[in-house]
Formats: C-alpha cells, structure tokens, sequence
C-alpha cells in the first residue's frame, strides 16, 4: 500500500507516512492508513456510505479534520471504512475536500479489530510536494 | 548520561536554560532510566521550557517518552499573571486518563479457586476495545449531565456509594466544566461510550498485594499483604478525543491573535485567562467528569461482578474504592514559588499528583498520609501504590510518573511476538489475559515497556515520593 509505518518515529503513538500522485489520492491513502491500523480493512465490507465535506485554509489542517473526521465516525456512529474517495478543490486560498467512504458497523466477531485510535495529532504533520509525488507525514494517538 | 544533563543528584537532572527555554528542564530519573530516554522525548521537554509563564522548570519524570507537544511523563505549571498559557498538547487527548484502585477483604486463596470464572464475568460485563459501545443509553441531554456532574452523576444512577466521591481527586467532579463549552461532534461521540475501557494500555487488573513498604501508612489505607484488589485504567474515550481536538483547532487560532510563537504546533495554546483559554478550561472539565463518570459506572460493575462469583454484596466484601487519579490534566493548585505561595495552573500529561499530608486537596481521611497515588505497571508486572512528599510537592508541583512508559514502537512490538507468544508466556506465569484483540495484546507485551521497578525507585530516590504497597497481576482484561 502506498502508506507506511514509521517505526522509529514514535513508541507510543503510530506515524503514517503516504505518497501519491495527486493530493486528492493522499488524502484517501492516509485515510486508508489511518483505518488500517484499526481494523483490518480487508474484513470490512461496504454495506455503508457516508458522505461529507470539510473546508481549511491550508492542506495541513485539512487533513488534521479529515483523518479526526473519520475517527468521529468510529466512536458516533461505530463505523470503519475499507474504501474512501477523496475530491479536493482549492479557490483562494480556501481548500474544501468532498469525501465518501464505505464501510461497516464494527462488529468484534467479523473484524480483527486492532488499535482504538483517539486522535490525529498536529506533531510533525506535514503534507508536501516533492517532485511528481505529494507526500504526508501524520503522528496519530492511539 | 547524555551531555546536555547536568546531574543534581543521582535521580535527578536538569538542562539549563539555552536557546529559547524561559526555565531549566528537570528529569526526576535513575541513571539506568535517564539513558534510555529517546532524544524527542528530550526535545520535547526543552520545548515546555519555551512555553510563556512557565514556573520552575519543565519536568519529565522517570517514564518519559516523546509524545506530541509535551512529552508524556512530562509536567508544567504556568502563573496566569505572567501570561501563563493553558495547552490542550500539555494534557493530551485522552483528558483526565487516569486509574483507580477498588480494595476487598479477599485473600488470594479465596479468590483464587475463582480467578477465572471472575474475569470472564468482568471481561463480559465491561465492554472494550475499537469503538466499544456501552450498555448505558444516555442522550444528549442527560450526557450534560454526566458533564457537569461527572461521578456524581453515576452514583445518583446508582452506580456507586457516596463514599466512593471522597476517595476521588476532584471529588469526581470538575465544578468548572460547562457543557456549552463542548461541541455537538463531541457530544455524539461521548454518547455511545459511557462505561466503555477503551483499548490499547487501558486495563481492568486483579491484583494480589505482594509487599508493604510503609506499614503505617498502608493501614490507613486499608492495605494488608495477600489483599485482593482491583486496579482499572481508563479514560474520557471518543468525547475527550473530540474536545482535544476541537481546542487544538481553536487553540491554532488563537495563538495569531495573541501573537504567541511554539517550536511544534502540537503545543498550541492561548493565555489561561483569554476567552479562548477559559472555554478550553471549561470543555477540559467536562472531559474530566466524562472520565470520572466512566471509571465510576465501570466500578459498579466489577462490584456486581464480584457479587455474583462470590454470592457475597460488595458491602460485605468490602469493596471500598481506595482512590481514583487522574494523569493527563490541568489544574489550578497553589505551590510555593520563588519563597511565595502563588496560584498556577498545573498540566500533567501522563503524570500523576501526589499530594503529601497536610495539603486542602487531601480528603480528610488521606489528611495525615497523603492521598494515595497509583503506579500502574505494564501488563505482566507489577503496580505500586505511593504518596507524595514535601520534596516532590517542592521540587516536582506534588506530581510523579505516572506509569512504566514505552520504549518500543507496536509495530515494533508485533514484530517481535504473536499476540498467542505473549498470552502462552503470561499464562505459563500463571496470569490470566482476556483481550479483544491478539494484535493488540503482542503490541503491549512486558518488554515494549520501561521496568516499572526502576520507576519506582526513580521515585523514591528523588525523594519525590514513597513506595507503600506493591501489586502484583493475577487477571487482566484489555480492549
């Protein structure tokens, strides 16, 4: 997957990293990543959808409210996603992102449920372009 | 020992004031745990340092690791009067985690023979793990409530004693929580989750009292070697999680318009006394209470639980909550400084407050002893009960560790064992584990963690605390 672990980044919490061609598939890679370290998403099925939209003024803290978003979703309403699709406009200086992801209500007796994920975490959180690629960085508490 | 410490004595050292630090920092540490402290960690705590109206130093304690913003076993207090800021990184996401200890006239060859009829019970009863949802309904009206009222609030639903009030910091409420101060997202979040463990180091534990270091001091707590006892580790959940969250927003915001500059976002704050820095206050209280509520109604039952494998009431087993901490919070106490007494808003974050005797914020019970401060060690190890000093409430805002801290990453951990290794390992030591999760219980094996033995001795050598009792684990459940 093009999302990644790094280990030596923290003992506690988990660090993400993704790359992407485009910033729109950045966003749904590490939101794929971030699911992933809660269950394994390959157990999920997609019998659920929910659709949203989040506005920043930069990409860094629309991804902060993005990935929080999903973990709102764990908790309210009990949902994983397996599959999530990200748009992402910018228009002066404003970045607005429409997502859809599908999923599952959480059940313990289907799913190999892994870490409660609390939160994305503003520590070290960066979203760049190098080259053809973007690049992210995220720190999540778990 | 790294170069950058200057030993003040063999558990505690300091890095004087450099770069853009207002105050030393101070690690209260045996050697053996000050070398093995990772470098963020240390980066971290130089970065408290920084923060405006900071008093004294920046502390880590013996546990510490790099977390974001402040370092976990770190603690800081800011004088509101000199600007002193309030940071949602200085308490972390999960407000006012924290651990309780339950007592019972039980001995170990009483419970023994039902050790693992009892945890299935309690594994049964206590719903954990990812996205656990409570048996308590409450909507959001009542979950108001629960915010303002926090353990009050159980007990009035019958989930507890009176009693159980007195023996927890704060009285189990928070009177400064407002529940206008919370968002709706943060509402919906808490709703499910009332009476939930959660998952990762959250543990329920029966525990087997091995050993009393202060035999005066532990009859006052009601504390005998062969004692059975129950230590629950929990905290404010999806809801807690939601207001860290939202305040960091807010707390970005703000700290343009107070033109406030921090080396690491994740340290975000504005002025204690800015509208902003009130409401975050206000929402932080409401997280307190929502954990204080949560570890209360879990109480009731692992009460009922004993109840119903034993065929005897928790009254007359002597089911008496010994104390409840919390470990990641802020809050107003009054320390000397610099000679004055002088109120400041103390941030623990993966901390514990360890008042010694004589401090108003003792119950009257705790008046001459100090209130009891719990060490919960890592899955497989030992916990220890302890209380504070007139050196720690000095040197250390009356605070210690508030736990083993980890050294290895999860995936690190999974790496090295199957979640089926680890079980096989602590059953063949006799120890009984439920988990939700396989993964999850290889990611919190013994050795992911520092040796809690050596924590508290970093404790007590400092002279910031004292050992008076020390547990060990006979069943645990985990989410």
């Amino acid at each position: 997957m093009p999302f990644r672990v790094l280990e030596k980044d923290s003992a506690a919490d988990i660090a993400l990293e993704a790359s992407a061609p485009s910033l729109a598939m950045l966003f749904g890679e590490c939101a794929l990543g971030v699911e992933n370290q809660m269950a394994d998403i390959a157990t999920l099925a997609r019998s659920r959808s929910v659709s949203f939209s989040l506005s920043a003024p930069e990409p860094e803290k629309l991804l902060f409210q993005f990935l929080n978003e999903l973990l709102f979703f764990k908790d309210a309403q009990q949902l994983l996603f397996g599959k999530i699709s990200v748009q992402i406009d910018e228009k002066g200086g404003k970045w607005t992102l429409t997502a859809k992801c599908w999923g599952e209500k959480i059940n313990p007796k289907k799913h190999e449920l892994l870490n409660d994920v609390k939160a994305c975490t503003f520590h070290g959180l960066s979203v760049q372009k190098q080259g053809k690629n973007w690049k992210a960085r995220v720190l999540l508490d778990v | 020992m790294p170069s950058a410490f200057q030993s003040v004595s063999d558990s505690v050292f300091e890095i004087s004031k450099q770069g853009s630090m207002r105050v030393p920092a101070r690690i209260f540490a045996t050697k053996k745990l000050l070398d093995g402290i990772d470098g963020n960690a240390i980066d971290q705590l130089k970065n408290m340092a920084t923060l405006p109206g900071i008093q004294k130093y920046a502390i880590g304690h013996g546990d510490m690791h790099s977390g974001y913003g402040f370092c976990i076993g770190g603690v800081a207090a800011f004088d509101p009067k000199e600007n002193g800021i309030i940071s949602p990184g200085g308490i972390g996401f999960d407000i006012n985690c924290g651990v309780r200890l339950v007592k019972t006239n039980l001995t170990l060859k009483e419970a023994k023979p039902k050790l693992k009829e009892l945890i299935d019970v309690l594994f049964r009863e206590i719903p954990a793990g990812v996205g656990g949802k409570g048996k308590l309904r409450v909507e959001q009206g009542e979950l108001r409530e629960v915010l303002e009222e926090g353990a009050e609030w159980s007990i009035r639903k019958g989930l507890g004693v009176k009693a159980d009030l007195q023996c927890t910091e704060e009285g189990g409420k928070m009177k400064e929580a407002d529940a206008d101060t919370v968002s709706s997202k943060a509402l919906q979040r808490g709703m499910p989750q009332i009476a939930t463990l959660g998952s990762g180091n959250h543990f329920l534990e029966i525990q087997e009292v091995r050993e009393i270091f202060e035999p005066e001091i532990a009859k006052t707590f009601g504390l005998e070697k062969g004692q059975i006892v129950i230590m629950l580790h929990s905290g404010s959940r999806g809801f807690g999680h939601q207001v860290a969250t939202d305040y960091l927003d807010v707390m970005l915001s703000a700290m343009q318009k107070y033109k406030i500059d921090v080396p690491d976002r994740q340290l975000a704050c504005a002025p204690i006394e800015s509208e902003e820095g009130k409401k975050y206050f206000s929402a932080m209280a409401c997280a307190v209470n929502f954990a204080f509520a949560n570890r209360q109604s879990m109480t009731h039952w692992i009460r009922e639980g004993f109840e119903n494998v034993f065929h005897q009431t928790a009254e007359e087993l002597q089911m008496d909550l010994l104390y409840d901490v919390c470990h990641n919070i802020a809050k107003f106490e009054e320390h000397k400084i610099d000679g004055k007494n002088r109120k400041v808003l103390v941030h623990r974050k993966g901390a514990t407050r360890a008042m010694p005797a004589g401090r108003k914020e003792n119950p009257s019970l705790f008046e001459k002893t100090g209130h009891p401060a719990l060490l919960p060690g890592s899955m497989g190890t030992a916990s220890f009960v302890l209380v504070g000093t007139e050196k720690g409430l000095e040197e250390s805002f009356g605070s210690v560790a508030h736990g083993a801290g980890r050294v290895m990453s999860r995936h690190g951990a999974m790496r090295q064992k199957t979640g089926e290794q680890v079980l096989k390992e602590l059953e063949a030591k006799g120890e009984i584990i439920r988990s939700t999760s396989m993964k999850g219980l290889a990611e919190e094996m013994p050795e992911a963690y520092k040796d809690i033995e050596e924590v508290a001795l970093s404790i007590e050598r400092s002279g910031i605390g004292k050992k008076v009792a020390k547990m060990v684990p006979l069943a645990v459940t985990k989410g």
